[in-house]
């Protein structure tokens, strides 16, 4: 049942389109980055990290995680989870694929493992797509980058990384913002079991994203308590894996923290799929 | 799994559904193997509910439903025997009708051979059309269809709800024709229907709901009575113009019967 899901959400346009725009993004990017800034310094992500992007191709994917990580790989990630059961649903076919001697368990496990994979595919394809792009435009030589938070207007931190290094680094960084999305994809991965409305399950796993983000003691200082407990802020940790050391402070809490979500969540999704009638 | 047992058992159905709305109301039913069972009855009678109880799709608040003898519900076994299309055809819009049949094959039974797709596909009568994407096939495209899908494998059991909602002519012929044909070769059909002439021209037995519970049973041929037609019985009995003895006789126990193990009577 697994093989047949995954080969229908395979053919499915959307997942070709969504997949193929986060492949095109980091291509847009590195040709824009080479017409107009490629030998600017850019400043990356939230440490900051100083990079000249057409010092090495590996600066690429760094930029491209950073680019896609707020918005545009928690939609992605939204889309394969909330299109997963209410997509059905809102074709019909959930009907028919209920009406057989299969548990609904079994169903459900069998949406949850491809919609997953699928979204994993899509957290692995943004940095590989844009390593591909970056080394074919600006060639595989060491990373250099100045750590942020470790300079001062006296002294640069720099930190060079050989190419090797690097891709170990940004798979680390990659496995890491794939374990944060988890929370969002549990979330949008519930909404599609409670509704017939793909697209009310995909908003809502954005909703969750912009909710976390916005209730950010950075935006607003009153919401400092929740911080910690917002399943998608500490994602941003991720560029702490290309500083020299790497500073893991927070990390496991976050980790922790989307075990839960996810639990919670997707317990949740079980529990009222059991129960659920199919009325419609 | 003895086929002693009927198709379908319903004792006592009752289903509350949401703001405790009462779709179904201690409904008793029974029907034999081989019967073509119509179900009447207007708009929130407890048709599709029904139907859907017996799917595994919905779960009843109270009651015994059984399909060949085995307790009817989520994921139970008996449904392998059972073809269904109920609230309309449910397909992946951008495969073809054949990838779609293709899909629901592999998805029935752990697979089928290509001698039942083949089947399926003289059913659906789709000719080249088979190969085009389903979001573009017409509204009766979709119909053949779903019935298709439905009677794949040759289910011993056909649940079909208002297959001929919406359809011309001379679809609704051709589903007519696939219902007499699935009927001639052993399966019990059950189907749903606003069109009483419908259930008259196709079932050998019929059913009238009204407010979740069945309020009359039996052959056509017993419902229909002195009246002219179905359609005049069954506006007699929806608006109570009918005596309650009257009633009793419609409800009397047919193959269609009210509960397991009641004697059928002589058409």
């Amino acid at each position: 049942m697994i093989a047949a899901e995954l080969a229908q959400q395979w053919r499915r346009p959307r997942t070709l389109a969504t997949l193929g725009a986060l492949g095109c993004f980091t291509f847009a990017l590195t040709i824009a980055l080479a017409l107009s800034g490629g030998g600017d310094l850019q400043r990356v992500g939230d440490i900051p990290l100083l990079i000249v992007p057409d010092r090495a191709g590996a600066s690429i994917p760094v930029i491209a995680l950073a680019s896609t990580m707020k918005f545009f790989l928690p939609l992605a990630v939204a889309i394969f989870a909330g299109e997963s059961i209410a997509g059905d649903a809102a074709s019909g076919r959930l009907r028919y694929a209920l009406a057989r001697p299969l548990p609904r368990s079994r169903y459900l496990l069998a949406k949850l493992l491809v919609a997953l994979l699928l979204s994993l595919v899509a957290v692995v394809l943004v940095p590989l797509a844009a390593l591909l792009a970056g080394t074919i435009a600006f060639g595989w030589h060491p990373l250099t980058a100045i750590d942020g938070s470790s300079s001062t207007s006296l002294h640069s931190a720099i930190v060079t990384l050989e190419p090797a290094t690097t891709i170990v680094r940004l798979g680390i960084a990659d496995a890491y913002v794939a374990a944060g999305m988890l929370s969002i994809f549990a979330f949008a991965f519930l909404l599609s079991t409670l509704t017939t409305q793909p697209f009310a399950a995909v908003a809502g796993g954005v909703g969750l994203t912009l909710v976390s983000r916005v209730l950010n003691a950075d935006y607003l200082p009153g919401v400092a308590v929740l911080n910690s407990w917002m399943p998608n802020n500490d994602v941003d940790l991720w560029e702490h894996f290309l500083q020299r050391p790497t500073q893991t402070a927070g990390m496991s809490h976050f980790l922790l923290l989307q075990l839960i979500y996810a639990a919670v969540f997707l317990g949740a999704a079980w529990w009222w799929f059991q129960r659920r009638d199919i009325l419609a | 799994m003895a086929d002693s047992s009927p198709p379908i058992l319903i004792e006592s159905l009752t289903k509350r559904l949401g703001r405790g709305v009462l779709a179904l109301d201690g409904l008793d039913l029974v029907v034999q193997h081989g019967q073509i069972v119509g179900l009447a009855g207007p708009n929130g009678a407890g048709k599709s509910v029904t139907m859907k109880i017996l799917l595994g799709l919905v779960r009843p608040s109270s009651g015994r439903v059984e399909l060949f003898g085995e307790p009817a519900h989520p994921g139970a076994k008996a449904l392998a025997r059972v073809g269904a299309l109920v609230d309309g055809p449910g397909f992946v819009p951008y495969l073809s009708g054949l990838q779609n049949l293709r899909l629901a094959a592999k998805a029935t039974n752990g697979g089928m051979g290509e001698a039942d797709i083949e089947r399926a596909l003289g059913i659906a009568g789709l000719g080249e059309a088979i190969e085009r994407p389903y979001k573009t096939y017409s509204h009766g495209m979709r119909y053949r269809l779903g019935l298709a899908q439905a009677l794949l494998g040759q289910p011993d059991l056909l649940l079909l709800d208002e297959p001929t909602t919406g359809l011309d002519p001379a679809h609704i012929v051709e589903i007519r024709s696939a219902i007499a044909d699935a009927a001639a070769a052993g399966t019990t059909v059950v189907f749903s229907s606003h069109q009483l002439s419908e259930i008259e021209r196709v079932c050998t037995h019929a059913v009238v709901m009204r407010g979740g519970r069945l309020i009359a049973s039996g052959s056509v041929a017993r419902l229909r009575g002195e009246h002219d037609s179905l359609d005049a019985a069954y506006l007699d009995l929806v608006a109570g113009n009918g005596s309650p003895e009257s009633s009793a006789d419609l409800r009397s126990p047919a193959p269609v019967e009210h509960a397991r193990g009641s004697a059928p009577p002589a058409p």
